[in-house]
């Protein structure tokens, strides 16, 4: 039991952190924003070395589980919050602002989310999971401009809730339990009828709505546009990974056979966000709504790769996504050495000529993009890959068609944000970008080469651990 | 044994490196960087020579094999290998590159951009020239996009960035195509499917349909053959940088050595409409750049149609049912890339003497001796005369074309002639010594090539010459 | 030995063009001559009329093609050498002296590198032999050519010349793959061998300028003398005799080749008569003379190769003879070259026209002694036309009324002795050749004189006119028939595929349909609440759907 309760540790210690962030916040008079990003990292740091040690130790069976597949998906989690976290920091104390609020939505989101993964019970799982995405609302509310937004998104939010409820409720009517064997078990052995279907079907909605995958992608617009940046960094990247094991799990086994009845409408909605986000992303003038323009087509590819779910296409999916993943980090890292006289940049002509002055950044940028575009030799060359390996193997011709016809629609929105970078003449003065901002880039691009070089550690290591 | 072929595709990356970091300001004016890159260039050709020497001579048989494991779910190794085609080949894109770079060499502006794209894209089409398996191969052909992208933007026409972007689209198209068809290729064959081993793989009807058309876009998309050929002419012709222009004229090259590598002796069924087709398309294409080339003032656009059309016919000489004629399209291909970089190099000079003094192109050489002879002997040897390794080599090739298809070869002879006419104008138009108008104009006469200048391009005459003679005289043995 | 003459002769002319000097100018000119005409003694002193040695160089042996470069001299050739030899001698020596030539030392340089590349053409024994020394003798007479528009037709005849050469020549490889040139027979019966041959045909019209090709070769009139004398019998003209020499198996493709060349030799030699009589320049004239004479030698050689090697040295020479004696009244009258303002000169220049008739004697002479069965019609009538033609000029000018200026009568004389020397040269070696006293040249004095003083009247005036004919119609149909349907061809194809069909419809059409969808996906985006809405639900409602319809 004391052993059990040990593999608790990651969640203990975040909470630990919060409650330590939320002390400092009232008792200490000089908490400065490095202040509580160093109570954060500690936190993280702590949880990180504690779901390591105890990888597959199960605190609680039947409600809480680990295993080498969720400290993976952690363990990306807490990495990836970590590098948000620190890059947060240059921008609070940039604009000399307040930082309590942020970090503390940063560590509760991610013990949700973690906790969501862990979760062995429907109930908990959702519960979590709302919870985490209902936490963009206040991420929303730290700044006045995004206050439309976080309203907007209290909206989505309630409809979040209400599917959760309605499906949780529906399965619970049926089976009597929300346990994960239970419900499996109810999905495979009983023919699938209306108020099955229909509950499992909301619960994908709402890990697709969670994903930002069409049509169920419009609140991640405002988000991104009026959000902060270290907000709007963090939501775009780290919570996806989460979302995203929670639909293998729902789709692998849990609600397996609903998955597989409305494969042509995932499918839709996989192609959809990849037309959506490839033909938005031409459109946009702003660099936010761009860059979730192409979330949303990322989305759409590793649903597409999804296909009708087997260990391959997890497989395959993962791959895309995390190369995607890493390059959007890249692209937010690089967003905060955007600014002009104190502002950050938010603006595509606002950033005309940036090679000019800041040549590394311009350099970064464009390294990161060609990985999204799925250029060989970067990074994102192997997520293409991994994708359109699986679906010629499953014989998804026409879903490669258009997976790939997204791809080079998308490479105009790409080369049109090159084009102004490097072709353009300079339309701003750009601030001096801080070392920590280099830094940042350096070990992405680092991280991304080592990949490259040797991707046996993506590919075949990720590959064990996940089968 | 040395990795030569890893190191003469990894060199021009470190030297990339290098230039990047190296000091750039207002008092080193780009020599720095230009140094550096002239440097790894240099280095990268002794490699090449000294792989040169080890390769036996012949087309088909890769040698100098390495393998590097790379993947191993899906499992790919990075295979590359090299035969004496091949290596030539990358001597000539090197030595025109490095005529190019003579060329820019007084740039005032953007040496550090420019030598760093152009040494990537060095490096990729190194790789490219010497993969073996059908992966590397991709990798490489996509990868010389970007690099070619980013010169033609910052150093090409403002005006013309939107052909810019559809040239680059479409390539892109065929880049995804050509990635499509080799993934299904991959599923169907063995795994690390070398080059060699296409050939043996059997797809269904439809499948081989598909794929093979796949391809054939794919290398099509990199060659000016109608409907690709006016964003890459009008690309091509506002770019005024020379190492650039020659660069994106490097590019084609790519398409057809696509096609001598994939192609297969014995054309599937399913696709024999498609080369004849092409054929037709071709050599119509070749007629029509000949004559708007005729027509057109530009210079620089007469340069690249120049190119242009040699590439088509090349091309038809690969489509020919005969691999023994391909060492001869080598030994043209080679000679004609340092032809027509010296020619870009040479007339970029004159235009900046144009444009700084206001002179009129007719007559100029009359001020400029030394620049007349270089010039003469590049625009000589571009016409066909008996210069360059071109003249017997062209022979062989039309030979084998008109054993083949008589019409097709008279087209392209027809095409050949009014570009070697064409060329032949703009030299004696601009060499014109009695034209009173001229005479009148040169009071402020154009400034000759520098006595260095000269020696640079003699030494690229007399590596012409020896071509004529003996187009691996480079070679031991 | 014949290399290494051919070799020392190159390198003269190279050393002339390198070391170009201002000053001295004559004197260089004649230490070239002097060092060109010591290799050629030298040389035939040693061997004399024998074959000699050749030099090889294994140019390309791969596994597509094996040819070499061979340097010798074969007995056949031996005429055909000597002929060409004597005109580099002779144009060298005239450079020394001949005031219109401003650039003697580049001009010398030039015709021994002619003559060069000349030797390797008449020494091939291979296709690409053949056609490099073909390349080089263009290259180096373009260089000789004075004006821009006379570069411009020069290139574009011989350049359109070598390429349908190499055509044909790179189609009968391609059939034997064979590169010798004896074994062009070697070609199947459904090879295309008409085609070749007209191809053939073609090559060596545009080359020798024959008929309705002749235009660029009249451009030569505004060359000055020596370089026009020397471009006629050392350079391109001459150059395309040879080849078809080298390459008459062609000829026996097919039954049409043959009679197609003697139409051609006629229709010259009576195009370059009519041409002699009405042009009024006299450049223009000697080289309708010239035409005339090459028209002969063709004709000649379509009777066979013998034929025509019997004629080499001094058939030829004798055009260069004729060409000589007509310099001196030219000359003599202060360099007019206009027909109609001369007229009268016998008085003053009564050794000229003695040396001119001896000279019309001189030729005739050879033209009878080369008179056989094959060739009687041929040399016959080309004597009368020739006959004719000549004393036409020479009665104009000596004999008839004078349109002369005052600057040309003060200065009108005999000229300088120099010019005297290679008339005088060439009568004595057709004497030497052919000595046996022939009654019927005390008949063609006479007939000659009396011709002349016959066409000397006023009522023959009107057959010259006073500017030379026209007569652009190879030009005029070319452009007619191929360039300008070629390039409204090119227009329309422009038109209508690439700007119609491919920008206007395909692409504009491709690039609208995206940027409407990007229109509507942007508009969609943009009222977010509503937009959202109906997203959501539509989502879910395909969601129900799939079920439903499952």
């Amino acid at each position: 039991m004391k052993y059990n309760i040990a593999a608790f540790l990651p969640e203990f210690f975040l909470l630990l952190t919060v409650i330590t962030a939320i002390l400092a916040e009232l008792f200490r008079s000089r908490a400065t924003p490095k202040t509580f990003y160093t109570i954060a990292k500690t936190g993280m740091i702590a949880a990180f070395l504690a779901s390591v040690v105890f990888y597959n130790q199960t605190p609680l069976p039947g409600y809480y589980e680990n295993n080498a597949h969720i400290t993976l998906f952690k363990g990306v989690v807490y990495v990836l919050s970590g590098s948000c976290m620190y890059l947060s920091l240059k921008w609070f104390l940039g604009l000399d602002r307040p930082s309590f609020a942020f970090y503390l939505l940063v560590l509760l989101s991610v013990l949700f989310l973690t906790a969501a993964l862990s979760a062995v019970n429907l109930a908990v799982m959702f519960a979590f999971l709302t919870a985490a995405f209902a936490l963009n609302i206040f991420f929303m509310c730290l700044d006045e401009e995004s206050f439309t937004a976080a309203r907007r998104l209290v909206g989505t939010v309630l409809a979040v809730i209400v599917l959760v409820i309605f499906g949780l409720t529906e399965i619970y009517m049926q089976t009597g339990s929300l346990n994960f064997d239970k419900v499996a078990a109810m999905y495979v052995s009983s023919p699938l009828n209306g108020r099955a279907y229909s509950a499992g079907a909301a619960l994908l909605a709402v890990v697709f709505l969670m994903l930002g995958a069409a049509p169920f992608h419009l609140w991640q617009y405002e988000t991104a546009e009026k959000g902060i940046l270290p907000a709007v960094c963090f939501i775009n990247t780290v919570p996806v990974f989460i979302y995203f094991a929670v639909l293998v799990k729902l789709a692998g086994s849990l609600l397996a056979p609903v998955y597989m009845t409305m494969y042509p409408a995932v499918l839709g909605f996989a192609l959809l966000s990849v037309a959506v986000g490839a033909l938005s992303a031409n459109g946009e003038s702003n660099l936010r709504r761009l860059f979730v323009c192409i979330r949303v087509f990322v989305v759409g590819v590793v649903l597409a790769a999804l296909g009708k779910y087997s260990l391959n296409n997890v497989f395959g999916s993962f791959v895309y996504l995390l190369v995607s993943l890493l390059a959007l980090i890249g692209i937010h890292t690089v967003f905060y050495g955007l600014k002009s006289k104190g502002v950050y940049l938010k603006q595509l002509q606002s950033i005309s000529g940036v090679a000019e002055s800041k040549p590394y950044l311009a350099a970064a940028m464009l390294f990161f993009m060609v990985s999204l575009l799925g250029m060989p030799p970067l990074l994102g060359f192997l997520g293409i890959l991994s994708v359109t390996n699986v679906l010629v193997s499953t014989g998804a011709y026409a879903v490669i068609a258009a997976v790939l016809f997204g791809f080079l629609v998308m490479a105009a929105a790409y080369l049109r944000v090159i084009r102004v970078m490097y072709f353009d003449g300079r339309s701003v003065l750009f601030d001096r970008t801080d070392r920590g901002i280099y830094l940042m880039l350096a070990i992405n691009i680092i991280l991304v080469l080592i990949l490259l070089i040797n991707p046996r550690f993506l590919l075949t290591d990720i590959e064990k651990l996940l089968f | 044994m040395v990795p030569y072929l890893l190191l003469i595709t990894i060199m021009p990356l470190v030297g990339m490196i290098f230039v990047f970091t190296a000091k750039d300001n207002e008092k080193t004016k780009g020599r720095n960087v230009l140094n550096v890159a002239i440097l790894t260039v240099g280095m990268n050709l002794f490699l090449i020579v000294r792989a040169l020497n080890l390769i036996k001579p012949g087309y088909g048989n890769l040698q100098l094999s390495e393998s590097y494991n790379w993947i191993n779910t899906p499992q790919i190794n990075l295979s590359f290998g090299a035969d004496s085609f091949a290596m030539l080949l990358i001597f000539g894109v090197h030595l025109a590159v490095l005529i190019g770079m003579w060329g820019v060499r007084n740039a005032a502006r953007g040496q550090k951009p420019r030598m760093v794209f152009v040494l990537l894209f060095l490096s990729m089409i190194n790789g490219f020239f010497m993969a073996a398996d059908i992966f590397s191969f991709f990798i490489f052909f996509e990868a010389l996009l970007l690099p070619l992208y980013m010169m033609v933007g910052m150093f090409g026409e403002a005006r013309r960035r939107n052909n810019l972007f559809r040239f680059m689209l479409y390539n892109l198209c065929g880049a995804f195509l050509l990635f499509a068809a080799i993934v299904v290729l991959y599923n169907h064959g063995e795994k690390n499917l070398l080059l060699g081993g296409i050939k043996n793989l059997h797809l269904g009807s439809a499948g081989e349909t598909a794929v093979w058309t796949a391809i054939f876009i794919a290398f099509m998309s990199r060659i000016p053959i109608w409907p690709f050929h006016s964003w890459i002419a009008s690309v091509n012709s506002g770019i005024k940088d020379p190492l650039v222009f020659i660069s994106a004229n490097i590019m084609p090259l790519t398409g057809i050595y696509g096609f001598m590598r994939f192609w297969p002796k014995t054309v599937p069924d399913t696709i024999v409409l498609q080369v004849a087709v092409l054929e037709v398309i071709s050599v119509i294409t070749m007629l029509f750049i000949a004559l708007i080339a005729w027509v057109n003032r530009d210079i620089r656009y007469k340069i690249f149609s120049f190119a242009s059309i040699y590439y088509i016919f090349f091309l038809l000489g690969v489509f020919l049912p005969t691999d023994q004629i391909l060492l001869n399209v080598g030994y043209s291909l080679f000679a004609c890339l340092l032809i027509f970089a010296s020619m870009e190099v040479l007339v970029s000079y004159q235009l900046s003497e144009q444009s700084s003094k206001n002179l009129s192109a007719g007559g100029i050489l009359s001020s400029m001796p030394k620049m007349s002879k270089a010039f003469s002997f590049m625009m000589l040897a571009g016409a066909g005369f008996p210069l360059s390794a071109m003249f017997i080599n062209n022979f062989v090739i039309m030979a084998g074309l008109m054993n083949y298809s008589l019409v097709s070869a008279l087209a392209a002879a027809a095409a050949l002639l009014l570009i070697s006419v064409t060329l032949l104008q703009e030299l004696y138009r601009r060499k014109d010594e009695i034209n009173p108008v001229s005479a009148l104009s040169l009071k402020d006469k154009a400034k000759d090539i520098s006595g260095g200048d000269l020696f640079f391009m003699t030494a690229v005459g007399v590596i012409l010459l020896l071509s004529l003679f003996n187009p691996v005289w480079f070679m031991k043995g | 030995m014949f290399a290494w003459a051919v070799l020392k002769i190159a390198g003269c002319g190279v050393l002339a063009e390198l070391f170009q000097r201002n000053r001295l100018v004559r004197t260089w000119a004649f230490l070239l001559f002097a060092a060109v005409a010591s290799v050629m003694v030298v040389f035939f002193l040693a061997n004399g009329m024998s074959a000699s040695a050749g030099f090889i160089y294994k140019w390309f042996d791969n596994q597509a093609i094996k040819t070499s470069i061979i340097l010798g001299l074969s007995v056949q050739n031996i005429p055909i050498v000597v002929f060409f030899a004597a005109v580099l001698c002779i144009s060298l020596y005239y450079n020394i002296f001949y005031p219109k030539e401003l650039r003697r030392l580049r001009s010398g340089g030039f015709y021994a590198l002619i003559f060069t590349a000349m030797m390797l053409l008449v020494a091939s024994t291979n296709i690409m032999q053949l056609l490099v020394s073909v390349f080089f003798i263009d290259l180096m007479t373009f260089y000789l050519l004075w004006t821009d528009k006379i570069k411009r037709k020069f290139l574009f005849y011989n350049f359109i010349s070598d390429v349908l050469l190499m055509l044909l020549l790179a189609a009968v490889w391609g059939i034997g793959h064979k590169t010798q040139l004896n074994q062009l027979l070697r070609i199947g019966a459904n090879d295309n061998r008409l085609l070749l041959g007209i191809i053939w045909l073609t090559a060596v019209f545009l080359k020798s300028g024959l008929f309705l090709f002749h235009n660029y070769i009249l451009d030569w009139q505004e060359n000055g003398f020596v370089r026009s004398l020397y471009l006629f019998y050392g350079a391109t003209p001459l150059a395309g005799l040879i080849i078809m020499l080298k390459t008459a198996a062609v000829g026996h493709y097919h039954n049409f080749l043959w009679p197609a060349l003697d139409i051609f030799a006629a229709l010259t030699m009576l195009g370059s008569f009519a041409g002699s009589i009405r042009a009024d320049n006299l450049k223009a004239k000697m080289l309708y003379w010239n035409l005339m004479l090459l028209g002969l030698m063709f004709a000649l050689l379509s009777l066979g190769q013998k034929e025509l090697l019997r004629v080499f040295p001094l058939l030829p020479l004798c055009g260069v003879l004729i060409s000589s004696v007509i310099l001196l009244p030219m000359v003599g009258a202060a360099y007019e070259t206009s027909i109609s303002k001369m007229g009268g000169f016998a008085g003053k220049m009564k050794l000229s026209l003695g040396l001119t008739f001896i000279a019309l004697a001189g030729e005739l002479h050879l033209l009878i002694n080369l008179i056989n069965e094959k060739n009687y019609w041929w040399i016959m009538g080309f004597a009368i036309l020739h006959l004719l033609s000549l004393t036409f000029v020479i009665g104009r000018i000596y004999f008839g009324q004078s349109g002369a200026g005052e600057r040309v009568w003060v200065e009108l004389k005999n000229p300088h002795l120099l010019y005297w020397f290679v008339p005088l040269l060439l009568i004595a070696a057709i004497w030497f050749a052919y000595p046996s006293p022939d009654i019927k040249l005390a008949l063609f004095l006479p007939l000659c004189i009396f011709l002349s003083w016959c066409f000397s009247k006023d009522m023959f005036n009107r057959f010259a006119i006073r500017k030379d004919a026209s007569g652009e119609y190879a030009v005029t149909l070319f452009n007619l028939l191929l360039i300008e349907p070629l390039k409204v061809l090119g227009r329309v194809l422009w038109l209508l595929i690439d700007f119609v069909l491919l920008e206007k419809v395909l692409y504009s059409l491709a690039g609208k349909s995206i940027n409407l969808c990007i229109a509507i996906s942007m508009r969609l985006h943009g009222n977010t609440r509503f937009a959202g809405a109906v997203f959501f639900m539509s989502g879910l409602m395909a969601l129900a759907a799939v079920y439903y319809f499952k």
